[in-house]
């Protein structure tokens, strides 16, 4: 019997496991489908990050490795080339590999970490030919980053996440022609600082308001359609643009790959598609904790460290029975309509012995705001910002003496003048 | 005149240079940024260097400090045409001065087969 299994060696896994172990827990075990511990930053070979964590600008790779010594260090137990199958609300993990076969293993706590997947082409609908030559930006990373492969001499990008933004500097850096990065939004959704240096340093054009109309060719693409696009989202006719191109990337948002965590009947929150998390990372299903991109998309790598050690911590805790969990006096945090969601979703006042932060992003650009934190007795926080931006998470310090005596905290966003 | 996008901070202020006339930042970090853009960028350039395994093919690099912009390009030839040999370990110096710059191109990811 496990105390603590981990699902999933990314970032959020490996930070988990090592914060477990720290925390008390005697046997902890992580399984990693892959054949190496990292997750995705093993593909990410750009530098940034590591700056809030670190204090130093680290690739991916150098990133993982860190935190790929300290698990080793710390004598915490890996199967990798492993998949979990199913999650079973007892907390008994089915999972497969081929040395092996089926393996049931039991554990007191469990943490699910396992990340995000990319939207893929069948998720958007683009009109045209399915022809050899269309892609996810992350595919054509694993490609040319891990595998030496290129995988086009033309190409367009579809959508402007940070992703898409990176591959197309990396693929002029590898010889490559980008044509054009084409954005349905009037705004990018990367940051700004991927727009200059990935684009505008290699003057590769931003279409906004723009999308892919139509795809054409035989067996790999050969031409593609772009239209302008009014406010409802719709191409206007006549506004063409046709490409000669060879390869489409596309970079159109994550999905958190909660499949396993909704066999084990986690409550999923619509606005995340991750579960509905209390103040310790704990999930509906006691016992089991989720953190990192499964839980909500972050932007940066730090923060997903971050909150995994606070999910491995409490997940410790609870194996070793230290934790009291009681519906009693639970607080649920709600947010404005400006703001797109909030983790945690909930807070119990049994444990709670701390200042919690909470993570949010907003739906709009804000100049000059005040982020306003309130309960149901009239207490408030007012947070003084110059702007907000939707492409950035944003977390704030909630003082443990707000969520004292109230039923509810609501989060809003105060513009100035208003 | 030139404009500067500010990339030192997410706020991304559109700085305008004109000779050591600087305006639109609201930091220091902005004005500073924009003088090193206007008269010397530099980049830290991320790129992969064949190896002679026969399960991973390249190995993650970066340049250890910030390359001028304008030999990213040249760089990157270079780059293109080194060959190295596993085993290769995280910091390990690949490219030793590259265009005469001083500046290193080292590995950022670990191979041992």
């Amino acid at each position: 019997m496990y105390d603590v299994i981990v699902v999933g060696g990314g970032p959020a896994g490996l930070g988990s496991a090592i914060s477990a172990k720290q925390n008390g827990a005697k046997k902890v075990l992580i399984i990693e489908r892959d054949n190496v511990l990292g997750g995705i930053l093993n593909q990410c070979i750009h530098n940034g990050f590591g700056l809030h964590y670190f204090n130093e600008e680290l690739c991916g790779p150098e990133y993982a490795d860190r935190f790929i010594k300290m698990v080793k260090e710390n004598d915490i137990e890996i199967l990798l080339d492993t998949m979990v199958i199913e999650i079973s609300d007892n907390k008994e993990i089915v999972a497969i590999n081929n040395q092996q076969g089926y393996l049931k293993l039991a554990a007191k706590s469990i943490v699910l970490a396992m990340g995000c997947r990319e939207r893929a082409a069948g998720a958007i609908s683009i009109p045209g030919n399915r022809c050899a030559g269309i892609m996810s930006a992350g595919s054509a990373q694993y490609f040319i980053n891990k595998q030496g492969y290129m995988v086009g001499k033309k190409v367009v990008i579809l959508g402007s996440g940070d992703i898409g933004l990176i591959m197309a500097r990396r693929l002029v850096l590898e010889g490559a022609q980008v044509l054009a990065c084409v954005e349905i939004m009037p705004y990018s959704n990367g940051l700004v600082r991927n727009v200059v240096q990935c684009l505008n340093d290699f003057d590769i054009p931003l279409l906004l308001s723009h999308t892919i109309t139509k795809i054409i060719g035989k067996n790999r693409v050969e031409k593609i359609i772009v239209s302008k696009v009014d406010e409802n989202r719709n191409a206007i006719i006549g506004s063409e643009i046709e490409f000669d191109c060879d390869t489409v990337l596309l970079s159109v948002g994550l999905i958190p790959e909660n499949e396993l965590s909704k066999k084990a009947n986690v409550e999923i929150d619509k606005r995340t598609n991750g579960a509905i998390v209390y103040d310790n990372m704990e999930t509906s299903v006691s016992g089991i904790f989720s953190c990192g991109n499964v839980l909500h998309v972050h932007d940066l790598v730090d923060h997903v460290t971050l909150e995994s050690l606070q999910a491995g911590k409490y997940a410790a805790l609870y194996a070793m029975n230290q934790i009291i969990n009681s519906e009693d006096k639970t607080i649920n945090l709600k947010v404005d309509s400006n703001i797109g969601y909030c983790v945690p979703q909930k807070v119990r006042l049994t444990n709670l012995n701390e200042d919690k932060k909470v993570s949010f992003r907003v739906k709009k650009k804000f100049d000059n705001c005040t982020i306003i934190i309130t309960n149901t007795n009239n207490q408030e926080i007012k947070i003084n910002k110059p702007y907000l931006l939707p492409c950035e998470m944003q977390q704030v310090m909630i003082k443990k003496e707000l969520f004292e005596n109230c039923d509810e905290i609501l989060i809003f966003i105060k513009e100035k003048g208003e | 005149m030139k404009e500067v996008i500010c990339t030192v901070c997410p706020k991304s202020c559109h700085v305008l240079v004109d000779g050591d006339n600087i305006s639109g930042n609201i930091c220091i970090r902005g004005k500073n940024h924009a003088i090193a853009e206007t008269t010397n960028p530099v980049r830290v350039l991320t790129s992969t260097i064949k190896t002679n395994s026969d399960i991973n093919h390249v190995v993650s690099v970066k340049s250890k400090k910030a390359l001028p912009k304008h030999l990213i390009m040249d760089a990157m030839n270079i780059i293109n045409q080194t060959t190295v040999s596993i085993p290769i370990i995280i910091g390990d110096v690949l490219i030793d001065n590259i265009l005469n710059t001083n500046i290193d191109i080292v590995a950022t990811s670990n191979v041992y087969n």
